[in-house]
């Protein structure tokens, strides 16, 4: 086995910050800018004598100062209870991340395997496996969404997490699924006949241990590309289910849901609460697809219409 | 007019140059290809692959792939500059001037589509006529071509042909049009060894039959040599030899055209000899003699100066320092 | 046939495993605060002790007779609903596919013929921004800058119904629908012979045939470029130009007819999808569709009103998917040997 150099491990992670394209560095830029904001949400507050914009509890009520256009105190205006949208818009990146991330890991890395898995066993696992695609798939993402809330509804099985957070990750999960299976599946197909894959196989290698050590690495690439597309989809899934009040309970920051509660401002002029929130899903949701080479949308029909 | 054949050639190329734009830099296919092309006479080409011969073709036809561009020299029909045609006559040019049989039959053919609608459309293309008409033409050509039963092969599709078949449907397309010069890329290459035979005595026949002329293109000397009266031979972009079958066959003068020729001669040896060296590579304009790295008689004026033409009778020319009387 | 057999029993299946696993057959109609012998009286009546089988034998044939259940809110069974909702949510999504058919397609077919033409750059600009910005935030937008950015548009036919409100729902408040013949009210309108109101109800359809077209019409752009750029680049469309065929001719003869298939393929599975996946528009838009039916379920906990959404909604993606394989075996001779 050779030793990576620390000199192509920098190459390596340069190539994760600059794109193929000036707009792409960028793009990728906004979204590690983003990311970095994510994660340092909640010291924020620590920190707010340092910080070019105040910074404010996203949960604390301010009932002297409902629903203020975006001022110097409040960046981006408060919304009917006074809270500041800009730090509840900064916390929400936290949550949707978070939940897209864990989502798409879940469902794709159990999507991998099972693609993978089809894909070394063949005949009728190959089949059923793509029936399960089948079915999942033609369930209207949303909708599926939906079905997952109406079978979970009355169900309380996830314990200490929270149950709305809970439906919501295995909802992505189960979009994701069939996406990576399917992904993983038309690349390895072809590799169950290779000749190292055979001489893994007399070597006495097992099952798992070809499927792990030869057929996932190879389709590593097929799965880093897929992965930030399915991420950005997550994103809109998430928030898309929360604007119509599942998954996330206000007060909690998120962006769908903070969308929801300024839908009915809107229509008074007071468009700065639903704005911003959808304006950083689109944000986010740009920078993220600039980590794809690929400018197709991998999702189906109809993509991200959530 | 004023540098018009008045020799009476149907086709006349002289220094065609073609430059295509591809994501890695200009590729220069063709460098200055002269060739002339008499009513009804079969002219062959014939050229490594990659020597430019498909793009000779398509120069004639002013069809240009994405990002190339005609960048140099003249294409004359009869007395036309086809590079001034605008688009109304270049496509009534098309078709009824000039046709073309493709390499590959069966992609050349549009999939969805049955043979007799192809047939038909191309007829009427080229024509003033009725659906009857085309039709009833669509018919006898195919018979013309040896079908056995015309009516099913018309309503059958591309795919349900097999490579001679769609091979003699490309025939009947470019006969449809009723051109003067049918220009014949590679058209027996992909096919098995005794419907190569068939299909190219059915081809010359039938261009003999309208008086047609021939453009045939091959990289096989053997097949050129079956049907074409005069033989060009071309390398990197250019033909570097033209003479009659009998000259070039026996005694070419250039050294890449006796290279050919041993290939081909060794009937009794297991495989043919290869020329040693590389193809050039069309990347690059070459100033010299682009076959110098391979020859054998090469010499030091080959990296001065460029290359003369040598005119050899009436119907011949040479580019090669050589010259026409060496040894 | 046999694939559309198998999806629909696994749709089934999956339904009737979700409302059984919840015990929402029985509190969704009783409530919780009942005493143990009447939820037995119950369960005895709803043939819940019946052996899971028979309770699933049950359940399709009943689904086989069109019986989705009865909302437990509306006491009207769910298959009605349905059947009044569905003809809303398809005009809208009608109308999004042409929408679509009026920008994603010809910016696709031009995309293709021209790959660094401006209105290449266009359509991937607007792609970009169509994959990018969610369906229900974009209505939002629309309707705040319907409401608050003057000029109004000019009107074509009458006084246009006022733009403050903005066009919500189906028909304006106190604008009697059409009568019913197809459900589609800009159809019926038509029928009817009331221009106006046709104009009226059209009025109402643009905004969400637009988001949702905008959002949903990117992939159609990006399969229109790339299946048009392929067919261009065909050899046996130069082989057209070589005949004399003139630049019409081939587009439309070769190069459109080649690369339909997949993007007519698109579009139905596009139509199939926004039947169900057009639900947050739906809301946005106050739109009467199976989509604001379903989430009005979900509030109310009526979730025999979801499942019968999401299970009408698989099986029209489904029944889409054998028909878009019927056209491409009509339309590609290679299929149908
Ligand atoms: N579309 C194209 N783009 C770039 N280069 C091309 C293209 N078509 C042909 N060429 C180049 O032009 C040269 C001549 O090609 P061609 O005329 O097809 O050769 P031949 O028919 O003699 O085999 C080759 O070097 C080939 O690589
Ligand atoms: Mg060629």
């Amino acid at each position: 086995m050779t030793v990576l150099s620390p000199q192509r491990e920098r190459g390596r992670m340069a190539r994760v910050f600059v794109g193929p394209t000036v707009g792409m560095t960028i793009r990728r830029a906004l979204f590690f800018f983003m990311l970095f904001l994510a994660v340092v949400a909640p010291w924020l507050d620590d920190f707010s004598a340092w910080l070019p914009f105040p910074i404010y509890d996203p949960l604390r009520p301010d009932p002297f100062n409902p629903v203020s256009p975006p001022t110097a105190e409040h960046w981006f205006g408060t919304d009917t209870l006074g809270l500041d949208v800009f730090t509840r818009v900064l916390m929400a990146t936290r949550v949707d991340f978070t939940l897209a991330l864990i989502g798409v890991a879940l469902g794709g890395g159990l999507g991998c395997l099972a693609g993978a898995w089809a894909a070394y066993r063949r005949g009728w696992v190959d089949m059923v496996a793509l029936r399960i695609v089948e079915v999942l798939q033609s369930f209207p993402v949303l909708l599926l969404g939906l079905a997952m809330f109406a079978a979970f509804g009355s169900l309380e099985i996830f314990g200490p997490v929270d149950h709305g957070m809970a439906v919501l990750v295995l909802s992505i999960s189960m979009v994701n699924f069939p996406l990576y299976l399917r992904q993983v599946r038309s690349v390895l197909l072809p590799l169950t006949e290779a000749e190292f894959v055979q001489a893994a196989k007399c070597a006495g290698l097992g099952a798992w241990g070809i499927v792990w050590h030869h057929f996932i690495p190879n389709a590593r690439g097929q799965i880093l590309a897929l992965f930030p597309l399915t991420c950005a989809y997550a994103i809109q899934i998430i928030a898309g289910l929360s604007f119509i009040g599942l998954g996330i309970e206000p007060p909690n920051p998120e962006w769908g849901s903070m969308i929801k509660a300024g839908a009915t401002l809107i229509v008074q002029g007071h468009w700065w609460v639903s704005v911003f929130p959808g304006a950083f899903i689109v944000l986010s949701v740009y920078s993220l697809t600039g980590f794809s080479a690929r400018s197709e949308t991998l999702v189906g029909p109809g993509g991200t219409s959530a | 007019m004023s540098s018009g054949p008045a020799n009476g050639a149907l086709l006349t190329l002289s220094g065609v140059e073609v430059t295509i734009n591809t994501l890695s830099g200009p590729v220069h296919p063709l460098q200055g290809v002269d060739l002339e092309v008499y009513p009804g006479e079969t002219v062959g080409l014939v050229g490594e692959s990659g020597s430019g011969k498909s793009m000779t073709l398509r120069s004639i036809l002013r069809l240009m792939p994405p990002g190339g561009a005609i960048t140099g020299g003249s294409v004359k029909w009869q007395d036309r500059s086809v590079l001034d045609l605008d688009t109304d006559e270049l496509q009534a040019y098309r078709g009824a001037d000039v046709a073309m049989i493709y390499q590959n039959p069966v992609s050349a053919l549009d999939p969805l589509l049955s043979v007799e609608r192809q047939i038909v459309d191309a007829f009427k293309a080229n024509r003033e006529t009725s659906d009857g008409v085309a039709e009833e033409f669509a018919r006898d050509a195919l018979r013309d071509l040896e079908f056995g039963n015309p009516d099913v092969i018309l309503n059958r599709y591309p795919h349900q042909l097999s490579g001679g078949m769609a091979q003699r449907v490309n025939i009947a397309l470019a006969l449809a049009c009723g051109p003067s010069l049918i220009l014949a890329d590679e058209p027996t290459t992909g096919l098995d060894m005794t419907t190569q035979i068939r299909v190219l005595d059915l081809l010359e026949q039938q261009v003999h039959a309208r008086n047609a002329a021939l453009l045939f293109i091959s990289h096989d000397l053997r097949a050129v040599s079956r049907v074409a009266r005069n033989i060009g031979i071309m390398y990197a972009g250019q033909v570097v030899e033209f003479g009659p079958r009998e000259r070039i066959l026996t005694d070419p003068s250039h050294p890449y055209a006796r290279a050919l020729l041993e290939c081909m001669d060794l009937r009794t040896g297991e495989r043919p000899r290869s020329i040693p060296g590389l193809v050039p590579r069309m990347t690059e304009e070459y100033e010299l003699c682009a076959f110098r790295d391979r020859c054998p008689s090469r010499m030091a004026v080959c990296d001065e100066e460029r290359l003369p033409v040598h005119e050899l009778g009436r119907r011949g020319r040479l580019l090669c320092h050589l010259g026409p009387d060496h040894g | 046939m046999v694939i559309l057999a198998v999806v629909l029993l696994a749709v089934v299946m999956i339904g009737f495993t979700i409302t059984r696993s919840t015990g929402t057959p029985l509190y969704a109609s009783l409530g919780v605060a009942v005493s143990e012998a009447i939820i037995e009286q119950r369960a005895e009546e709803m043939g819940l002790n019946e052996p899971i089988v028979v309770q699933f034998w049950t359940y399709v044939t009943h689904l086989l007779q069109g019986d989705l259940g009865v909302s437990r809110i509306s006491r009207i069974p769910v298959a009605e609903d349905i059947a009044l909702k569905l003809p809303a949510t398809a005009e809208m999504v009608f109308f999004t596919l042409a929408v679509s058919f009026i920008w994603a397609i010809p910016l696709g077919v031009r995309a293709g013929l021209r790959p660094d033409g401006k209105l290449a750059k266009l359509g991937e600009g607007m792609a970009q921004f169509g994959v990018s910005v969610p369906a229900f935030w974009l209505g939002l937008l629309f309707i705040f800058l319907l409401y608050f950015l003057p000029p109004r548009l000019p009107e074509p036919l009458g006084p246009l119904p006022s733009l403050f409100p903005p066009p919500l729902g189906r028909v304006g408040s106190g604008v009697t629908p059409p009568e019913m013949v197809t459900g589609l009210y800009t159809v019926d309108a038509l029928i009817a012979g009331d221009f106006r109101l046709a104009w009226h109800t059209l009025w109402h359809l643009i905004l969400p045939a637009v988001t949702l077209s905008l959002t949903s019409g990117p992939p159609l752009f990006r399969v229109t470029r790339s299946a048009v750029s392929e067919a261009v680049s065909s050899p046996f469309v130069e082989a057209a130009y070589s005949y004399g065929l003139g630049r019409r001719t081939v587009l439309i003869r070769d190069v459109l007819r080649n690369a339909s298939p997949p993007v007519l393929n698109l579009a139905a599975m596009t139509f199939g999808y926004l039947i169900g996946g057009g639900v947050l528009v739906e809301v946005v838009f106050s739109w009467p569709g199976i989509g604001s039916y379903a989430v009005w379920g979900m509030d109310n906990s009526d979730y025999d009103v979801v499942l019968g959404v999401v299970l009408i909604a698989a099986i029209i993606y489904v029944i889409l998917y054998f028909i878009v394989d019927l056209i491409q075996f009509a339309m590609d001779p290679r299929l149908r040997d």
